[in-house]
């Protein structure tokens, strides 16, 4: 991926993030239900990976962050990445350099190695499970 | 190399890649060397079809997408519940594209 269409396309995902968090919390201001997008949700009743993400980022934002951690603990991750990302890429366009895109080419690297993908995947299989018991 | 040996190759290999790159391909491959052949039957091509089954299956936590190697992407598809589910739909259109890319992108290596 260029560095150009890794850009934009994070920050499309920013905007789109923000709006879906803002939407959210006038919604659940109002007293209203939020909207289930959750496919796997939908189709199994069980409950996908990064369910109750959305709700975990709001309560962060009000400074809850127990019943974030209750409610998904990768709320942490993401709103963090909603709140870095966007303003050191804006950085990086300004100052032209390029050390977000060498970042994320690090990171995938990383990623990719056994004794880091593995151990992620199994807390993120123990977080899953979690929930699943949590609410069946 | 040989004709005969491009066209062997290109008749197992052409589903891989798009069609409009298969000329391409094939015009590269008769200038490569004899001795880069075997390396080229030992790349390990991705089936778009597989990649297809994949993401209808498992596209919603982005496992397509790990499986292609776009690990960035399959870990913001994981933890956005497949884009709101809008990308998980996008991905079963675009994934079998993507996968002929990754696969004209390993080629690449060997063709340099």
């Amino acid at each position: 991926m260029t560095r150009k269409k890794l850009y934009l396309l994070i920050l499309c995902f920013a905007l789109a993030g923000c709006s879906w968090v803002i939407l959210n919390h006038y919604l659940l201001k109002v007293d209203l239900h939020t909207p289930d997008v959750c496919l796997f949700r939908q189709v199994t009743g069980i409950p996908c990976p990064s369910c109750g993400t959305t709700h975990a980022v709001l309560s962060i934002m009000k400074g809850h962050f127990l019943q974030a951690m209750s409610e998904n603990i990768l709320g942490f991750p993401v709103a963090l990445m909603m709140m870095v990302f966007p303003v050191w890429i804006a950085i990086d366009l300004i100052r032209r350099k390029d050390s977000f895109y060498r970042f994320y080419l690090m990171a995938e690297a990383i990623l990719r190695k056994s004794w880091v993908a593995w151990p992620a995947l199994g807390l993120l299989l123990i977080n899953w499970g979690y929930h699943i018991i949590r609410i069946v | 190399m040989e004709a005969q040996k491009v066209d062997l190759f290109l008749m197992m290999n052409a589903k891989f890649f798009e069609t409009h790159q298969i000329p391409f391909i094939r015009e590269r491959l008769l200038a490569m060397d004899e001795s880069k052949y075997i390396f080229l039957q030992t790349a390990g091509f991705k089936d778009p079809t597989i990649s297809l089954v994949v993401s209808l299956i498992g596209g919603h936590f982005g496992i397509d997408r790990f499986l292609l190697g776009d690990t960035g992407l399959g870990v913001a598809k994981l933890l956005t519940c497949g884009g709101l589910g809008i990308w998980t739909i996008i991905d079963w259109f675009m994934i079998m594209g993507r996968t002929r890319e990754v696969n004209f992108e390993r080629l690449q290596q060997f063709l340099m």
